[in-house]
């Protein structure tokens, strides 16, 4: 990840800080007393960050390396390599790569659908969007798995547990 | 004492309490895995179920259903990386990378263990604490949760991952969520945008389910493989699992002191499992000498939090039997419960109902042990569910934690909140913000302030008071010896390297 | 679109209908509507606007079968009735979806009149006068609550003990009841040319301040009066004024503070209380479904084994009716009213 990506993140979030700051003075101090100085601290933090990716020679000094020196930099999950041991080598097929945008559109399609259809039906649908729509999957793998699920939520939720799903604007108007 | 005690055997030992021992502990346990759900929520449900009982069996199923559902919660934390409940939050910090290694078995299998040991202990102290009960609880008021919390953050402070500053951005992120809504210690609405419903501040179902489920559905719909990667295959699950169960007794002084840590932050009211849980692994990573592999699954994260959470419900009885004051959720039901079946808890139930209290911590004991039990047979198909097509896993993980954020309050806004929240937890994520921080400060956060501005007004405006505390003042010590001695010890090391370094050059 | 895709957008679309009609039959085939004021199955919710194992929550569940019994017996239909818990904002979440629910008797509530007519004008969400009333279902007084080493022992002690140094008062939160009636006593009794001076610690519950007062890290707390009885019966707590003219039966020692003659000891007495709750149904209930459920609640609160168990539970039944609810709820809004310059503070800020 570049430099340019990294410093709008810092940048934006710098942005959004400020804006807190700004909403937080007001007549009434001492309820955003704490808000205040984590703000100011943040905002701090951010410049420091930004610094750095601008000037790297400064950024050493200024953002050093945590205290878990000694480990695999490149990523806070576990590597390939670390997992290595119960890896298979056999083949199996790797499904669909998915782009960040869609997965968002589809989350967000999720919850318009469950205001819309309620949470028990809007399961099923979401997930036949997902594994049909998305990811190509056979129709009758999605649509069985999609009533599976609806169902269990269903019996798990409004039932087991009496607590009742929201219904979703249409069925409100039905009954 | 030991009559009540060998009675209170009896009863546990006949049929039928066995039946609601076990029907209440799968209960409990059921509820515990679903996200959104809760060990609280099994005991609202089965309090209606037991208007009939006797108040022996009414409370061995709901201690039993308590017990169980911290378990239960494990489960989904290492398997999917989706905590069940808050308590269990902490364990997917090593947990849920371990099963992305491959090793959810042995994951579990250590997860199961320290849930029953610790539970067991916690159970033991509860017991041995009867007669000085009361005396323990009195001696934490503001000034003491200021510190644990200060303790808490700065022990977080450690687990930086990549670099200091992005720590300490996630800290301050968690704490600024933790800012918004109602402060009922000053007064005053903050960063609600005028929102009703952020009145309480930003749901804890929203936050944890958010941030772990939501974020996880994404990695895993971006990534298009199975949590335990492309081409992973489970062998010999049940031997691994064996192997995690006998973690806890291999770090024998870790599991104690992290059961220790949980049994004293849970007889604490109004603070908990989860915050003790948070401490717990914050402890473990501390006391470790190689701190390396915490967060990409190292088996002391998940006996830390495990053996913590599951300790601090015996604590959580701590001061409801002593006071008849709840340490928590659970605990507050059960005290509805006790009430509707006549008993006020307090010295008289300590004399008059002991029995009952005994048939309370051994129903923990044994339902700890049973959902550990079930765990560990039920764990080798589970794990399995870390080689399934993402295809399947990722609607059905985002509809249920869905769901479940939704049940916390019954409130779709809710809803909307968790994927906001998810959607920022992914963020953060890319950004190498870790998100175990954020979720740290989030719980705390609100603790400090509110025993800050708590501290001042017990002492009228001054923060004098603090000093005049014992407790308070040994935390602060500790607290500045954890923050000061990564830097000591990093001086060290350079003061030596460069003498090396130098007594090298001379010898050239 | 080439034919593959539509053939696949065709799948899609009857599928989403398919299912649509799968989770409609349950919904089409209920049975006619009757003109009935309720049909069988039908729910009626009662929101308790606080959470599970208070105090709310406890009645609400003690009542709820008998409630249900009585109501099918009156309306003929079988009806089920659930507890259901809408929390936050202070109980404000809870009255206003009581408010805005659809007055078709599906849908009451559980209003506490200790904190409501202040809630009501902090943050007008909703109307106490315009809910359709139906019944009060228990009344408490206010206590006074000390630790028991304490040496104050009673009310004219507090007031003169803070005129060294302000009393430190326990409360469960900023504009909680605790806070609002200590507040209230000060205003009444400076009217009256006494002062109490006080300062308060917000705790996040009744049961954390309790604990705070038997640590001594707060003095006092003004609370409904069996709050610490249990405390009491153990030895830890006293209650050393009650605000009412008559002695409480639990704390038969304790002064009632008419007894005191402090000037204003009257006033307190008659306005300050610890705890009313009440049923309440949405605005513009209609009149036969609002008569089943009053008839159904006197019928509750007077069946036997629902005193019986009250009594066990220490919870104090006592049944007022729709109309004198109304009057009740009047009284209090004048009073927030009156004193509106103090208590609005809490709320706006």
């Amino acid at each position: 990840m570049n430099n340019r990506i990294k410093s709008f993140f810092y940048l934006s979030l710098l942005m959004v800080f400020t804006f807190l700051t700004i909403i937080s003075i007001g007549p009434e101090i001492k309820k955003t007393i704490f808000p205040l100085i984590i703000l100011t601290l943040s905002i701090i933090a951010c410049i420091a960050k930004l610094v750095a990716l601008v000037k790297p020679s400064w950024g050493k000094v200024i953002d050093p390396e945590s205290i878990l020196e000694g480990i695999d930099r490149s990523s806070p999950t576990p590597t390939d390599k670390e997992g290595e041991i119960n890896k298979d080598l056999s083949n199996r097929v790797v499904t669909v790569k998915l782009s960040l945008i869609t997965v968002i559109l589809w989350i967000f399609l999720t919850v318009i659908i469950f205001y819309l259809v309620g949470l028990v039906v809007g399961a099923g649908i979401s997930t036949i969007i997902y594994m049909s729509v998305i990811c190509k999957e056979k129709w009758t793998i999605s649509i069985v798995t999609a009533i599976f699920l609806s169902i269990a939520i269903y019996l798990g939720f409004n039932i087991a547990l009496k607590s009742p799903l929201y219904p979703g604007l249409l069925f409100e108007k039905l009954l | 004492m030991g009559y009540n005690a060998l009675s209170a055997l009896k009863i546990l030992m006949q049929f039928d309490s066995i039946l609601y021992l076990i029907g209440g502990g799968l209960f409990g346990m059921l509820a515990g895995l679903i996200p959104g759900l809760s060990g609280s929520t099994a005991i609202i449900l089965l309090i209606p179920l037991t208007f009939g009982m006797d108040p022996n069996q009414a409370f061995l199923t709901l201690v039993s259903a308590y017990g169980a559902s911290t378990v239960g919660g494990s489960l989904t934390a290492i398997i999917i990386g989706v905590p069940g409940q808050g308590k269990n939050a902490a364990t997917v910090f090593d947990g849920f990378p371990m099963s992305q290694k491959g090793q959810a078995a042995e994951a579990v299998g250590a997860a199961a263990a320290s849930s029953a040991y610790g539970g067991i202990f916690g159970a033991l102290v509860l017991a041995f604490l009867i007669p000085v009960m009361r005396q323990v609880v009195l001696l934490f008021g503001p000034p003491e949760f200021l510190m644990l919390a200060v303790w808490g953050l700065s022990v977080i402070g450690v687990l930086t991952g990549r670099y200091l500053i992005n720590g300490l951005i996630a800290v301050f992120i968690g704490l600024l969520l933790s800012f918004v809504g109602f402060n009922p210690v000053v007064g005053g609405i903050r960063y609600t945008f005028g929102s009703m419903y952020l009145w309480d501040g930003i749901s804890m179902a929203s936050v944890f389910i958010g941030f772990f489920a939501v974020s996880i559905v994404i990695d895993l719909a971006i990534k298009g493989v199975p949590i335990a990667g492309s081409r992973a295959k489970i062998h010999n699950a049940f031997k691994k699992m064996l192997v995690g169960l006998m973690a806890p007794i291999r770090h024998f002084a870790l599991f104690i002191r992290c059961s220790a840590i949980g049994t004293i932050i849970g007889m604490i009211p109004g603070v908990g499992g989860i915050v003790a849980a948070f401490l717990a692994y914050g402890h473990a990573v501390q006391s470790s000498k190689d701190k390396s592999m915490f967060g990409k699954g190292d088996i002391r994260g998940v006996i830390g939090p495990e053996s913590s959470n599951n300790s601090s419900a015996g604590g959580a009885m701590v001061p409801l039997l002593a006071f008849g004051i709840p340490g928590g959720e659970a605990t507050a039901l059960m005290l509805g419960a006790l009430m509707i079946h006549g008993i006020s808890p307090g010295a008289q139930m300590l004399k008059n109902h002991l029995t009952l209290v005994w048939v309370m911590i051994g129903a923990l004991i044994l339902s700890n042990i049973m959902a550990s039990l079930v765990a560990v047979l039920a764990a080798p198909q589970l794990v399995k569910v870390t080689t399934i097509s993402p295809e399947y896993l990722v609607p059905i993980i985002l509809s249920v934690s869905l769901v479940g954020s939704y049940s916390f309050h019954h409130r779709m806004f809710d809803v909307v909140v968790t994927v906001i929240m998810g959607i920022l937890g992914y963020i953060l994520k890319r950004f190498d913000i870790p998100t175990a921080p954020v979720v740290i400060a989030y719980i705390l956060g609100s603790i400090m302030e509110k025993s800050f501005f708590r501290t001042l007004q017990i002492g009228r405006g001054s923060f004098m008071v603090f000093f005049h505390r014992p407790i308070a003042i040994t935390l602060l010590l500790i607290t500045t010896i954890t923050l000061m001695w990564p830097y000591v010890s990093s001086a060290l090391k350079r003061r030596r390297k460069t003498n090396s370094i130098s007594n090298k050059g001379e010898g050239a | 679109m080439k034919k593959r895709e539509i053939f696949n957008l065709s799948y899609l679309v009857f599928t989403v209908f398919l299912i649509f009609v799968l989770f409609s039959i349950p919904v089409f085939s209920q049975t006619e509507k009757n003109s009935e004021a309720y049909k069988d199955n039908d729910t009626i919710t009662l929101i308790v606007p606080f959470s599970p194992g208070g105090g709310y929550d406890t009645l609400a569940r003690l009542i709820q079968p008998f409630f249900q019994d009585e109501i099918r017996e009156l309306s003929g239909a079988k009806v089920n009735l659930i507890v259901e818990n809408v929390t936050g904002a202070g109980g404000v979440i809870g009255y206003s979806t009581m408010f805005r629910a659809k007055p078709d008797g599906k849908t009451i509530g559980m209003v506490g009149l200790q904190g409501a007519p202040f809630q009501q004008m902090g943050t007008d969400e909703f109307d106490l006068r315009e809910f359709t009333h139906i019944g009060q279902a228990n009344i408490e007084t206010a206590g006074l609550m000390v630790s028991a080493e304490s040496d104050l022992n009673d009310m004219q002690d507090l007031i003169d003990r803070s005129k060294q140094m302000p009393i430190l008062f326990a409360t469960s939160g900023v504009g909680a009841a605790e806070h609002i009636r200590t507040i209230l006593a000060q205003a009444i009794l400076a009217e009256n040319g006494i002062e109490l001076n006080a300062d308060f610690v917000h705790y996040d519950g009744t049961g954390e301040a309790m604990i705070a007062i038997l640590k001594g890290d707060a003095e006092a707390m003004i609370s409904s009066a069996g709050t610490p009885f249990d405390l009491v019966n153990d030895g830890e707590l006293k209650v050393i004024s009650i605000f009412d003219p008559i002695r409480e039966q639990r704390y038969p020692d304790t002064k009632a503070i008419t007894e005191e003659n402090i000037p204003g000891g009257d006033q307190i007495a008659d306005q300050i209380f610890g705890n009313i709750r009440i049923i309440v149904a949405p605005p513009d209930t209609p009149e036969p479904i609002a008569l089943i459920l009053r008839e159904a609640l006197v019928k509750t609160l007077n069946k036997p084994e629902v005193q019986e168990m009250a009594r066990n539970m220490k919870v104090a039944l006592q049944h007022a009716s729709a109309e004198e609810v109304a009057g009740k709820v009047d009284r209090l809004l004048s009073l927030v009213d009156r004193y509106s310059d103090i208590i609005m503070p809490l709320y706006t800020k």
